[in-house]
């Protein structure tokens, strides 16, 4: 069971002369249970290549292929969840319930199904149904409302999960909130996450997709990626700040050894090299 | 000085709601940058609304340069004094091209034309967009929007800027260019109300106050304030991985200066 895109190319407005092309021969594929972690700077072609991957526009060269036969619009309903970057401000219905209610029934799910899933949802996102779920979306904090969008697309119960820089804009405990729905996520459904901030996501995620212009700069696991992070740079994107300093360490004949995330073990290991302490 | 005074505010009127802000005390000279820091919900954008009286306290006062926010017949005066930029850069663009969005403040001055073409060509230039006047803004990244939004502000002439959550829709290299902003702008002598939810930004300020449910819970040094973690999880915040590995490297003997979270500023401070 994967998600598969081969060779995947996008125009926007092709054959007119505000054709701009948005994506080109990208490749990526997901498995339910893991996630995919994609990077790129703004205009990198994220955003559309989440947008093909959840069906939503469909590429003019190369193959999407879902659980093995061809991914459209009408395969990829209900199957590939898609939440969009600042989700919460598309809720809209009078109470949390029923706008995460709204999906399941928009598939056809009857009033009873819908909203076990919806509950179900909820509590996978951290929300009370019976707390949250009869208050207006308006009066959540910033986390929790971003949490009920999510819940939205997981009422669905879809195998493959799209988010678009789930964590933008919020504070601490709010980005906490929101790995821990998508690390849960993968229980049921492969997760590919768009950011533009490495940090994030970087130690949770298997494969790691860069893109540049459209184009796969780097296609490799987080591992090999933390490990020679030289990808980011070439990528016009900025290193995590731990793994930009052991790379500066190591320029300056201070070499720490393998990089790691952990900041704590990366000043242990930058300190034993250069001597001090001890 | 921008001055709070003992303020308190709430979103309602009736006796006993829930208080925004109570009992803030906090002062903001020329050439100083005081960042207020919070989870979601802590104030910090309120106290940013009560700066140029946008919002209004229920008790206590805010002033500027001695000029009491609930003066009517000097607001006009008040908000030439202290600009503000929000959280989403898409929300503040008004015009079609650069230059005519940071015009568009001047503009409604009354100005004469050349004072406005002064003022805009200075404002783009403090904030690096010189060469991009005639650029539809939806064409600049996040980054360069949020430095439009503060041109925007500047072009008014402002003695102070309140910057709320400006960083925190960028993307790293757009952050790193606002930032570049504002300590430009404060060795300028503007003075600068900060606020944020990310300790990373802080790290060059002059002072860091924290709010938790609208009361001031830290007031001091940023360095301070990155020692007290417990304070920190209570208030919702956490240290960032830069300063979690700067101070990981003072406990392990390392000599790093203070202040210094920024990963080429520290190398370059230990292998000079």
């Amino acid at each position: 069971m994967a998600l598969t895109l081969d060779g995947l190319g996008y125009t926007y407005a092709p054959r007119t002369e505000f054709a701009q092309c948005a994506l080109e021969g990208v490749s990526l594929s997901v498995e339910v249970g893991e996630m995919v972690l994609v990077l790129g700077a703004t205009g990198s072609g994220k955003s559309t290549l989440l947008r093909a991957a959840a069906g939503l526009i469909e590429a003019q060269s190369g193959s999407a292929m879902l659980d093995g036969s061809q991914l459209t619009r009408s395969s990829a309903r209900g199957v590939v969840g898609l939440v969009f970057q600042d989700a919460e401000s598309q809720l809209f219905a009078e109470t949390v319930m029923a706008d995460v209610e709204f999906g399941p029934r928009n598939l056809g799910a009857s009033a009873a199904h819908a909203s076990e899933s919806a509950r179900e949802a909820l509590l996978a996102v951290g929300l009370d149904p019976d707390r949250h779920g009869a208050r207006s979306p308006f009066t959540l904090s910033g986390g929790e409302a971003r949490r009920a969008a999510i819940a939205g697309v997981l009422a669905m119960r879809p195998r493959y999960l799209m988010l678009d820089e789930p964590t933008a804009g919020l504070d601490a405990r709010g980005r906490a909130s929101i790995r821990a729905t998508v690390r849960d996520a993968r229980a049921h459904a492969g997760v590919v996450v768009v950011s533009h901030s490495a940090e994030e996501f970087l130690g949770e995620a298997e494969r790691v997709v860069v893109l540049s212009r459209g184009t796969v700069a780097y296609l490799g696991s987080a591992t090999d990626l933390i490990a020679d992070p030289t990808p980011f740079a070439a990528a016009g994107l900025i290193a995590p700040d731990v793994l930009r300093f052991q790379m500066l360490a190591r320029q300056h004949g201070c070499d720490p050894g393998a990089f790691c995330l952990d900041p704590v073990q990366a000043a242990r290991n930058v300190a034993a090299a250069g001597g001090w302490g001890s | 000085m921008l001055t709070f005074s003992d303020i308190s505010f709430s979103y309602r009127d009736s006796p006993g709601a829930d208080m925004a802000l109570s009992d803030v005390d906090l002062a903001i000279a020329p050439g100083e940058e005081v960042a207020v820091l919070g989870a979601n919900g802590s104030g910090k954008s309120t106290l940013a609304r009560l700066a140029n009286g946008i919002l209004l306290p229920r008790t206590g006062a805010v002033a500027v340069d001695g000029i009491d926010t609930r003066d009517e017949q000097r607001i006009r005066e008040l908000r030439g004094l202290v600009g503000i930029v929000f959280q989403h850069p898409d929300d503040q663009i008004v015009a079609t091209s650069v230059e005519d969005d940071v015009a568009f403040g001047p503009e409604n001055l009354g100005l004469e034309r050349d004072d406005i073409r002064r003022r805009v060509d200075d404002a783009i230039a403090a904030v690096g967009l010189t060469g991009l006047e005639r650029r539809e803004p939806h064409l600049l990244s996040g980054g360069q929007k949020q430095r439009l939004a503060i041109a925007g502000a500047l072009a008014m002439g402002p003695r102070y800027l309140v910057l709320d959550e400006p960083t925190s829709m960028l993307d790293p290299a757009g952050r790193r260019g606002v930032l570049a902003i504002i300590a430009r702008l404060k060795g300028g002598g503007h003075g600068i109300l900060h606020v944020t939810h990310d300790l990373a930004d802080v790290a060059t300020a002059d002072r860091a106050v924290v709010l938790d449910a609208g009361r001031v819970a830290y007031s001091g040094t940023p360095e301070g304030l990155f020692s007290q973690s417990s304070l920190l999880e209570s208030c919702g915040l956490e240290l960032p991985p830069s300063v979690r590995l700067a101070s990981a490297l003072r406990e392990f003997g390392v000599p790093v200066p203070r202040r210094h979270v920024i990963p080429e500023t520290l190398v370059e401070a230990l292998w000079p």
